[in-house]
C-alpha cells in the first residue's frame, strides 16, 4: 500500500503542505480499510499531528503512554507526522533520480534546511562553543530563525499534567536537562519562559535556580507566569531586579519583598499581573526602570496611589482593574497612550497633567469627573482616540479637537450635555440610552455606530436622533443598516430617514461598499436576523451580491471548506425572496426604490417564517412574492 | 544478528531504487515508525520506503543490526562496559563517511524515527562545522544560496555578535 503512495508523492514534487495533508488522508484511509474499525475523525488525527510531534519530543512525558489500536494515539500520531516529513523529501528523491538516469553530477541540495526545527536544534545543542552558535545567525534566513527559536526557552508545566494537578518531578527533571544540554553552549538567552499551574517548595528553589542560570547568560526576556488556583504567589528572587540585560519584564501571579532595590537600566517592557503590589514596591519599580516605555499593570492589589512623573520614556501606560487603587497621577510629556480600566464600585481620581503627546486615552473609570475634560485643546491636543465606557459620573464635556480621529461611548449613564467639535472625527461609536451628538460635526465621518436603548423621553431622544440622522442624508452618499428584534433593514442610498419606532436598536451608518458587506456578513453571522432588507435601486450592486450570494449557496457549498466552523451560509435551511417597490421614494428621487426582504429559516433554531412583522412589508403594493 | 533462526519474523525494507532488504523484526524495531505500523499491523510483508536509496538503507540497517544486537541500557542496571565502548567505537567509525551521505542518513532516521541515529548523525554535524567560518559552514551544509541575508542584514548580524567572528 505504501508504494503507490509513494509514486504519488514523486508526481506531486512542487506541492507542498496541502497535498501532503491528503496524501496522509489517502495513506490513512488505506490503513483503516485494513483495520476495519476505529473510524474517527480524520480530519482530527492529520490537523494535530505535527503540533503532537513537537509536544512529544519537547516534553519527554506522555512517552509511553501506548495502547495499542487507540486512535489517539501518540506513537501513531508521531508516525504520521514521519509520514508528512517524507514529503519535504520529495526533492531529494528528484536529485537521486537524476543521478541514477543521466549519470551526471548535479548540484546537490539543500536538505538540512528542510529539517524540523528540533532536529537542528539538535545539531546546535552539539555545538559547545557559544561562538558557534553564534555564528550561525548569518548562514542563512532559515538558520537565523532556527537559532532565535534555540536561544528561547519556553517551558510550561501544563504540558506535564497527571490526573489529580501537575506532575513537579517530571517538569523539575525536564527543564533541569534541557537547560543542562543547552546553556553551556549559550551566549545570550533571547527569551526565558516558565508557566508553573502547581508549585511546591521544592520547586520554587529550582526556579530560584533556573533564573539565576538565566540571567547569569544575559537573558533579554524573561516571562514567570504562575497561575495557581490556591493563589500562592511566587516570591521573586531579588536578583532578577538587578538583571541589567533584561529589556522585558512580565510577571504573572508573583509577589515581591517590599524593600527590594530594582535596577534594571536596560527594560523597556514591563508588565505585572495578578499581584499583590504595595505603594512602596511601585515607588521602587518606577526608580529602578528609568527607560521603560511600556508599563501594564493587570489584577494589582495594593498600590493604592500611582504617582509617576520620572519615567521619561513611558509611551504607554495600561492600568486593568487594580483593586484599591485611589488615584493615578501621571505626568508624562512622551506618553503616547493611556489606559485605565476599573470596575463599576471604585473609584479613582485619575489626573492626566502634561502629557501633551497623549494620543489614544481609554478610560473605564466610574469615579472619573468632568474634570480631566477641561480644556482638552491645550491639556491633549494631540489626541486622537478616545474611548469612554461606563464612565458614569461623566456629565457635561467639551470636546474640541482637529486631530481627533475615533471616538467610542459606551453606557456612561450620565452623559447630559455633551459638545463635540472634531472636524476631523472618522468614526463614531455610541452605546446609550439618549443621543449627544446631534449637534456634531460629521463632514470628516466614514463610519458611526449607534446603539439606542431608549428608556425615557422617547419624543426628544427621537427627535435628537432625526436631526442628526439628517446630516447624513443631506451629505450624500451614505449607507443606512438599521437593526432592531432581528430585522435587519438596508438603506442603500440614505435620503430619506425611515420611520423609526423602536426602543431597542442598532443604527449602522457607512460610506464604504466594501465595508457595508463585510458589515452584512458580520450581522449574519452574528446574529441570525429573521429577515434582511434592501431598499435600493433596482440596478444596486449590493442588491446584486447578496442575490448571488444566498441563492448560489447550494451549488457553492465549497466555502469555508477546511473550516469546522461553517459560515452563515451553511446554517440556512431555506430563504424565501420578496421584493416590492417603494412608493414613498418615487417622488423624491429620479430612480425608483425597490425593497428586496430575505426571509431567512435558520436550521439549527428553527424559525417559522410566518413570525416575521407585517411592518417590514408594505401596506400596500405587493408585486411579487 | 547472527543468531537468528528461521523462526525469528523477519520483514522486507524496499528502497527507492527497488532493492530489497530482509532483515530480523528486532533490527526493524529500531525504528520508532517501523515498529508503530507493525504494532498497528498496517505494514505489509514489504515495507517500501520510496524516499531512501538502497545506499543510505544499507547504512541504516547496518546501524541498527549493531545497535539491536547490543544489551539495552534498560535491560540490566550493570552493562557490560566493553560493550558500551564497542558501541562507541562502532558509531564513531560509522560516521566517517561524506558529508551528503550523513544529510540522507540523518533526513531517513528522522524519517524512519530511529532517535540514537538522529543524534549521532547531529553530533557529526556539529563536529564538522565546529570553529568553521560561515562561510565554509555554507559549503559544508549546502546552504541555499536563494536563502541569504541581504548584505545589510549579515552586517548588522555580523555587528551584533561581533564578539563570535574574531
Amino acid at each position: 500500500m505504501f508504494s503507490k503512495t509513494g509514486r504519488m508523492i514523486i508526481d506531486m514534487q512542487k506541492k507542498r503542505k496541502l497535498s501532503a495533508n491528503k496524501k496522509l488522508l489517502m495513506i490513512d484511509r488505506k490503513k483503516k480499510q485494513q483495520k476495519t474499525e476505529h473510524l474517527s475523525d480524520l480530519d482530527d488525527r492529520v490537523g494535530s499531528s505535527e503540533k503532537t510531534t513537537v509536544r512529544s519530543v519537547d516534553d519527554g512525558v506522555g512517552e509511553g503512554v501506548k495502547k495499542k489500536g487507540v486512535v489517539v494515539n501518540r506513537e501513531s500520531k508521531r508516525k504520521l507526522s514521519s509520514i508528512i516529513r517524507k514529503v519535504i523529501r520529495c526533492r531529494k528523491k528528484r536529485k537521486m533520480e537524476k543521478v541514477d538516469k543521466m549519470d551526471e553530477v548535479v548540484e546537490p541540495i539543500d536538505e538540512i534546511s528542510e529539517l524540523p526545527d528540533l532536529v537542528i536544534h539538535r545539531i546546535l545543542s552539539f555545538l559547545r562553543c557559544p561562538k558557534d552558535v553564534a555564528r550561525i545567525t548569518v548562514l542563512s534566513k532559515r538558520w537565523r530563525s532556527i537559532w532565535a527559536s534555540f536561544i528561547s526557552f519556553d517551558f510550561d508545566q501544563k504540558k506535564f499534567k497527571v490526573s489529580e494537578g501537575y506532575h513537579i518531578d517530571k517538569f523539575i527533571t525536564y527543564v533541569d536537562n534541557t537547560l543542562a544540554n543547552k546553556l553551556e553552549s549559550m551566549h545570550m538567552i533571547q527569551k526565558f519562559k516558565l508557566s508553573m499551574c502547581e508549585t511546591s517548595k521544592k520547586l520554587n528553589l529550582r526556579i530560584n535556580d533556573w533564573l539565576s542560570a538565566a540571567i547569569n547568560k544575559h537573558v533579554r526576556e524573561l516571562e514567570i507566569h504562575v497561575e495557581e488556583k490556591r493563589k500562592k504567589h511566587y516570591l521573586v528572587p531579588d536578583v532578577v531586579f538587578t538583571a541589567k540585560k533584561l529589556t522585558s519584564l512580565k510577571l504573572y501571579g508573583c509577589k515581591f519583598h517590599s524593600t527590594i532595590v530594582f535596577d534594571l537600566s536596560n527594560l523597556k517592557e514591563l508588565s505585572i499581573k495578578n499581584s499583590h503590589i504595595n505603594g512602596d514596591v511601585m515607588h521602587s519599580f518606577i526608580l529602578g526602570c528609568p527607560l521603560v516605555e511600556d508599563l501594564r499593570l493587570v489584577h494589582c492589589a495594593g498600590i493604592g496611589q500611582l504617582n509617576i512623573s520620572t519615567l521619561d520614556k513611558l509611551r504607554t501606560l495600561e492600568i486593568h482593574e487594580c483593586h484599591g487603587l485611589r488615584l493615578v497621577n501621571v505626568n508624562l510629556p512622551n506618553l503616547v497612550s493611556f489606559l485605565h480600566w476599573g470596575k463599576e464600585t471604585w473609584e479613582c481620581a485619575i489626573t492626566l497633567d502634561g502629557c501633551e503627546n497623549l494620543k489614544n486615552l481609554t478610560l473605564k473609570s466610574p469615579g472619573l469627573t468632568d474634570e480631566l475634560f477641561h480644556d482638552t485643546t491645550t491639556k491633549f491636543p494631540n489626541l486622537e482616540k478616545i474611548t469612554l465606557r461606563e464612565c458614569n459620573r461623566l456629565g457635561r464635556i467639551t470636546i474640541l479637537s482637529s486631530k481627533l480621529k475615533e471616538l467610542s461611548v459606551v453606557k456612561c449613564k450620565n452623559f447630559e450635555d455633551v459638545v463635540i467639535d472634531a472636524p476631523n472625527l472618522s468614526t463614531l461609536e455610541y452605546v446609550g440610552e439618549k443621543m449627544p451628538f446631534s449637534l456634531m460635526n460629521i463632514a470628516s465621518l466614514h463610519e458611526a455606530n449607534l446603539h439606542l436603548q431608549i428608556r425615557k423621553n422617547k419624543s426628544t431622544v427621537t427627535k435628537e436622533l432625526l436631526i442628526f440622522l439628517q446630516k447624513f442624508a443631506i451629505n450624500g452618499g451614505w449607507k443606512l443598516i438599521l437593526n432592531s428584534n432581528k430585522n435587519i433593514t438596508i438603506h442603500e442610498e440614505l435620503t430619506k430617514i425611515p420611520h423609526l419606532s423602536y426602543d431597542d436598536f442598532k443604527l449602522q451608518l457607512i460610506k464604504s461598499p466594501m465595508k457595508v458587506k463585510a458589515y452584512i456578513d458580520h450581522l449574519l453571522r452574528m446574529s441570525r436576523p429573521k429577515a434582511l432588507s434592501l431598499v435600493s435601486s433596482s440596478s444596486s450592486d449590493l442588491l446584486k451580491f447578496m442575490k448571488e450570494k444566498i441563492m448560489s449557496r447550494e451549488e457553492n457549498p465549497n466555502c469555508c471548506t477546511y473550516y469546522l466552523k461553517k459560515c452563515w451560509l451553511h446554517h440556512i435551511a431555506d430563504v424565501k425572496m420578496v421584493a416590492f417597490e417603494r412608493g414613498d421614494d418615487i417622488e423624491e428621487t429620479s430612480q425608483k426604490m425597490q425593497q428586496t426582504t430575505f426571509i431567512f429559516n435558520w436550521k439549527s433554531l428553527n424559525h417559522n417564517t410566518q413570525d416575521i412583522p407585517l411592518s417590514l412589508l408594505p401596506e400596500n403594493e405587493r408585486i411579487e412574492a | 544478528m547472527s543468531t537468528s533462526s528461521s523462526s525469528s519474523k523477519k520483514i522486507v525494507l524496499k528502497s527507492a531504487d527497488n532493492e530489497t532488504f530482509e532483515i530480523d523484526e528486532i533490527v526493524a524495531l529500531e525504528s520508532q515508525a517501523i515498529k508503530n505500523m507493525i504494532e498497528d499491523e498496517c505494514a505489509d510483508n514489504v515495507i517500501p520506503l520510496g524516499n531512501i536509496d538502497s545506499k543510505t538503507l544499507s547504512k541504516i540497517i547496518e546501524y541498527c543490526k549493531k545497535h539491536a544486537e547490543s544489551p539495552k541500557k534498560d535491560d540490566n542496571a550493570d552493562i557490560d562496559e566493553k560493550a558500551v565502548e564497542d558501541l562507541k567505537s562502532f558509531d564513531a567509525e560509522f560516521a566517517k563517511v561524506d558529508m551528503p551521505l550523513i544529510q540522507d542518513i540523518l533526513m531517513a532516521a528522522n524519517f524512519l524515527n530511529i532517535d540514537n541515529l538522529i543524534g549521532l548523525m547531529c553530533r557529526t554535524i556539529a563536529d564538522r562545522i565546529k570553529g568553521k567560518t560561515p562561510e565554509e559552514i555554507r559549503k559544508i551544509l549546502n546552504i541555499n544560496k536563494n536563502d541569504l541575508l541581504s548584505p545589510e542584514q549579515e552586517a548588522k548580524a555580523r555587528e551584533e555578535n561581533s564578539w563570535a567572528f574574531d
